[in-house]
């Protein structure tokens, strides 16, 4: 006998709706400051309704910055930048224990905390900084925490970590560990401006118009809409989808296409799996759905998986990019 | 319960899909095989039917069967109900909605637990809502359309070959012709155990064989034996093993019977047989002659023997019964033809005493003993005295073939004279009839010694030659038969061994690695063949030497056909199977041109093996990059200098 369907609460979709509008809102806030590049914006938002860190690829003068900056002050978070160069040492991001006198002369140490403590923390061109000063951010990448001196402090939340690279000048820079580049949720090409986008900076920018005020999300309206992009159900024919789509850049699993056995030397990591779901999650949300499909998945498919690919020797001679790898397995892989 | 929601949001649409799903399926079978094999199966029929080589309906059944099978097929590959809802959810663009609403009915509802336990219900409950609307929305037939028939080159071979088949006339066979046919139709013949190409083969020498084993002898004896090989002999290994084994011991059987004719009694066959000839030959002209120059020319010892009496006998009835001196006339001319063909064929001349003598003089002057080189010559003289006493041997042989015909020329000679004497009207001490009587059996007696004796060695002599002809050509063909069989037994073994030599390139094409001795029976299966020492490595050239092929029968005479006396022997190169290739390669170890740096090579030393030589730079190539590439992912090496060894190996990495 077939069972009545029942009568539909809108309670979730209206709250998903609510939470996209607002999103969208910010996004639009956004786009009165950075002209264009509304896939890394996107990207950037998605990464901090998930709770994960970004690293932004680019040449320089693109705006990235600006970009981190500017969305630092739409959600109303304190926003800190560190400029990674290959003196800075750990202790200058996470801070120090400095000698005090009170006013009743006793001496003592004091913790100063470095700019990691802060919400949004920019690390503008971490691959200049040596991997013993990148690996610092380890532990407040994932933890959220830092330890030092043997004391844990907790981080503030929420905490996203915005890192830009410059792909040209790679003269005394130092690539990110793979354990490092794990815990960034998306990888995010900033790409060059169209011409009309140019020509829309320059009229912003060269001229006199004044700078607009952006406050549309404070931290608990941020923190509540992650919560109900987590919530949203995954079909399991999507958690397997996603499984099988991870399992298959490895290249030791005889699910891989002949490309990935080739030129992967190591696959994405269940962390990469996780930031698919995820990622695929918030886009349903974004766009007012109530589960994420395998479209939601393969859209992003590349900004999740590729700095959690590493191609070998081989396939770096040869100019595989792992974008191309990535497409030859979402094709490989179907759905149940 | 899932199966309810299911059956609520999603139920009729899931039914009418499957439906419509297995119907597109069914008509793609079709569309790919079904009509063609419809139609082949129905131009078969038709020419069955019309040649009433079989029932129609069976045909008909046939062609029912086809969608029966097409519609098992299709239900065998219908995809599941979720795969189903995903082509359908794929075709209106709705972001996987009633998949996602089938698994979560699917589920348990226990799975939406925890804290947002009510969102996730109040989400599940506004998919099914939203998933059911669309169900009762969907239009399934434009989702699984019916795919358009094209009418492909098979399908129009078919029906052409179809057409073909109804325009052929039917053939309506005369039915008494056809009782009687029926009637008089046999059981079918056992399967041939012999391939046709191989009876093919040996089919002209069993014809030979077919003459030979006439006799009831030895010889004849032999043949058949030779024959019953051939006719079960086989093109596979173990059958030919053994039948080369027993044709080894029929030709060492006919080696011996051979031996046993050659005792010291032996008579040249071959002056005997010109004898014959020439008997034959003037025989003839003669008119009471002719019975016996054909059994002569026949070779038929019992019909030279039957032909000779009767014709004396007549001759000499006749001049008894009508006192007819033309009887008398006839049988003298027919004993002076015998006479003759014997004294023409004492007149020829052979070869062998000349030889005989020449030899002789030879090892006389090479044994004379003030010879310092004596010795070494006695050595080199050891063939030529064999070749002596052969010779000598056939000299004595020749020496009784005269003497037999010098016998039969005087035996016709006797006889003509004796026919010549006038017979006596009566003898001494008797007087009429009863007188007469005893002395013409005195007489009768007197001459038929003489004729018995002629007609016995003329029928000897037949005999000896016909014996001498059929070893001869037995010998031929057991000599044809084992270049039959040897030559299968080659062309087995090339065939294995071309079959494993494509495999082999097909392997080395593929970038495989040989298995050791893999590439045929024939071929070296060694190792690589290795080269050490300091050269540049684009300087290092390896090359293989091998002998000339050469081609067999040449030198062994394994392809050619021995001469005798049946020139119509087939050997099996008649029969256009390819010539034998023998290639024999030799490994040579080859030293690098002295240069810079070392390195190493490594190249196989046949084409066939897999490898060739610039796997040894690519193997170096692919070490050295391994070494760096650990480096690289090891240590902290700044970009710029990861970049130059990246690109130092990029520059040098072997050309596909």
């Amino acid at each position: 006998m077939a069972e009545p369907i029942t009568a539909p609460s809108d309670s979730s979709l209206q709250a998903i709706q609510d939470a996209a509008r607002d999103v969208e809102a910010l996004t639009r806030e956004l786009q009165q400051i950075v002209v264009g590049q509304r896939t890394t914006l996107s990207g950037i938002i998605t990464c901090m309704l998930a709770g994960g860190h970004a690293l932004l690829e680019g040449v320089p003068g693109l705006g990235k910055t600006l970009m981190i900056r500017a969305l630092a002050r739409a959600v109303q978070l304190k926003f800190s930048r560190v400029q990674f160069t290959p003196d800075l040492m750990p202790a200058d991001i996470l801070g120090t224990s400095i000698l005090i006198h009170d006013s009743d002369g006793v001496r003592g140490l004091r913790f100063e905390p470095g700019p990691v403590f802060a919400n949004v923390l920019l690390a503008d061109e971490i691959n200049r900084a040596t991997p013993k000063t990148q690996s610092a951010l380890l532990e407040a990448m994932e933890e959220k925490q830092i330890t030092t001196n043997g004391a844990t402090r907790p981080l503030p939340d929420p905490f996203f970590v915005l890192a830009t690279q410059n792909p040209l000048e790679q003269e005394g820079t130092y690539p990110l560990p793979e354990a490092q580049l794990d815990r960034f949720f998306f990888k995010l090409q900033v790409e060059f401006p169209s011409e009309a986008e140019l020509v829309e900076i320059l009229n912003r920018t060269t001229g006199t118009q004044a700078e607009p005020s952006l406050a549309r999300l404070d931290g608990a309206r941020l923190r509540e809409i992650q919560g109900l992009c987590r919530s949203l159900p995954a079909p399991p024919s999507l958690h397997r989808y996603v499984a099988r789509l991870v399992r298959a850049t490895h290249p030791g699993t005889p699910d891989a296409p002949p490309m990935v056995k080739k030129f992967i030397r190591y696959g994405a990591s269940p962390r990469g799996a996780q930031a698919l779901v995820m990622a695929a999650k918030i886009q349903a949300a974004l766009n007012e759905r109530l589960f994420p499909s395998v479209e939601d998945v393969r859209e992003v498919l590349f900004a999740a998986l590729t700095h959690r690919v590493a191609r070998n020797f081989e396939g770096e001679a040869e100019g595989v990019t792992p974008e191309a790898i990535l497409e030859e397995v979402s094709a490989h892989i179907r759905p149940d | 319960m899932s199966d309810a929601r299911i059956e609520t949001v999603l139920g009729p649409l899931l039914r009418i899909a499957r439906r419509r799903q297995l119907l597109v399926s069914v008509w793609a079978h079709h569309c790919d095989w079904g009509v063609a094999l419809v139609g082949m199966i129905a131009m078969v029929g038709t020419l069955a039917a019309r040649g009433e080589l079989a029932p129609a309906w069976w045909f008909v059944l046939a062609a029912s069967l086809v969608p029966v099978i097409a519609t098992l097929l299709a239900y065998r590959t219908l995809p599941s109900p979720r795969a189903l809802l995903r082509e359908i959810d794929g075709s209106l663009d709705n972001h996987d909605l009633l998949g996602a609403a089938y698994e979560f009915a699917a589920g348990s509802e226990e799975d939406s637990v925890g804290a947002d336990a009510d969102f996730v219900r109040s989400a599940k409950s506004s998919i099914y809502t939203s998933a059911a609307k669309h169900a009762s929305e969907v239009c399934v037939s434009g989702i699984f359309s019916l795919r358009r028939y094209r009418l492909r080159r098979a399908d129009l071979a078919v029906v052409c070959a179809l057409v073909a088949a109804v325009l052929v006339p039917a053939t309506s066979p005369d039915p008494a012709v056809t009782d009687a046919t029926e009637a008089a139709i046999e059981p079918p013949l056992p399967a041939p155990a012999v391939e046709p190409r191989t009876r093919a083969l040996v089919a002209p020498l069993r014809r030979e064989l077919a003459d030979l084993r006439v006799n009831d002898d030895e010889l004849g004896a032999l043949a058949s034996a030779l024959d019953r090989l051939l006719e079960a002999v086989h093109p596979d290994d173990a059958h030919l093993e053994r039948a080369l084994t027993e044709l080894d011991a029929l030709e060492a059987a006919l080696e011996r019977l051979q031996q046993a004719s050659r005792d010291d009694l032996w008579i040249d066959p071959e002056l005997l047989g010109a004898g014959v000839r020439e008997i034959a030959e003037q025989l003839r002209t003669e008119e009471g002659g002719r019975p016996i120059a054909r059994a002569l020319g026949e070779l038929d010892a019992t019909g030279v023997e039957a032909a000779l009496a009767r014709a004396l006998d007549s001759e000499r009835r006749g001049g008894d019964d009508g006192e007819d001196s033309s009887q008398n006339a006839r049988r003298e001319r027919l004993l002076r033809r015998v006479s003759e063909g014997v004294e023409r064929a004492l007149k020829r001349q052979t070869k062998t005493a000349e030889e005989l003598q020449t030899l002789e003089r030879r090892l006389a002057r090479n044994s004379s003993d003030d010879d310092p080189r004596a010795a070494r010559r006695a050595r080199e003289a050891a063939p030529s005295k064999e070749r002596l006493e052969r010779l000598r041997r056939r000299q004595r042989a020749e020496q009784r073939a005269r003497d037999r015909l010098d016998r039969l020329r005087r035996e016709a000679r006797n006889l003509r004279r004796r026919s010549r004497e006038p017979a006596p009207s009566h003898v001494e001490g008797s007087s009429g009839p009863e007188g007469e009587r005893p002395a013409r059996a005195g007489d009768e007696g007197a001459r038929a010694r003489p004729e018995r004796a002629l007609i016995e060695g003329l029928a000897d002599a037949t005999d000896r030659v016909s014996r001498s002809q059929r070893m001869t050509r037995t010998q031929a063909a057991v000599k044809a038969a084992g270049r039959t069989l040897r030559r299968l037994a080659d062309d087995g073994t090339r065939s294995r061994s071309m079959e494993a030599h494509a495999e082999a390139f097909a392997r080395a094409a593929q970038g495989e690695r040989a298995a050791p001795g893999a590439q045929g029976t024939r071929a070296n299966a060694g190792a690589p063949l290795q080269a050490a020492g300091d050269a540049e490595p684009r300087a290092l050239t390896m090359s293989t030497e091998g002998s000339p092929a050469s081609r067999s029968g040449q030198g062994n005479g394994a392809g050619a056909a021995s001469a005798g006396p049946s020139p119509h022997l087939f050997g099996a190169d008649e029969v256009a199977l390819p010539a034998e290739d023998e290639v024999n390669p030799t490994s040579r170890s080859l030293a690098g041109t002295p240069g810079p740096g070392t390195s190493r090579a490594v190249t196989i030393h046949e084409a066939t093996q897999r490898g060739f030589a610039n796997t040894t730079y690519e193997d170096v190539f692919t070490d050295y990059r391994g070494f760096a590439q650990s480096a690289l992912d090891d240590e902290t090496i700044p970009t710029s200098q990861r970049d130059a060894a990246r690109r130092y190996f990029r520059l040098i990495q072997p050309r596909k």
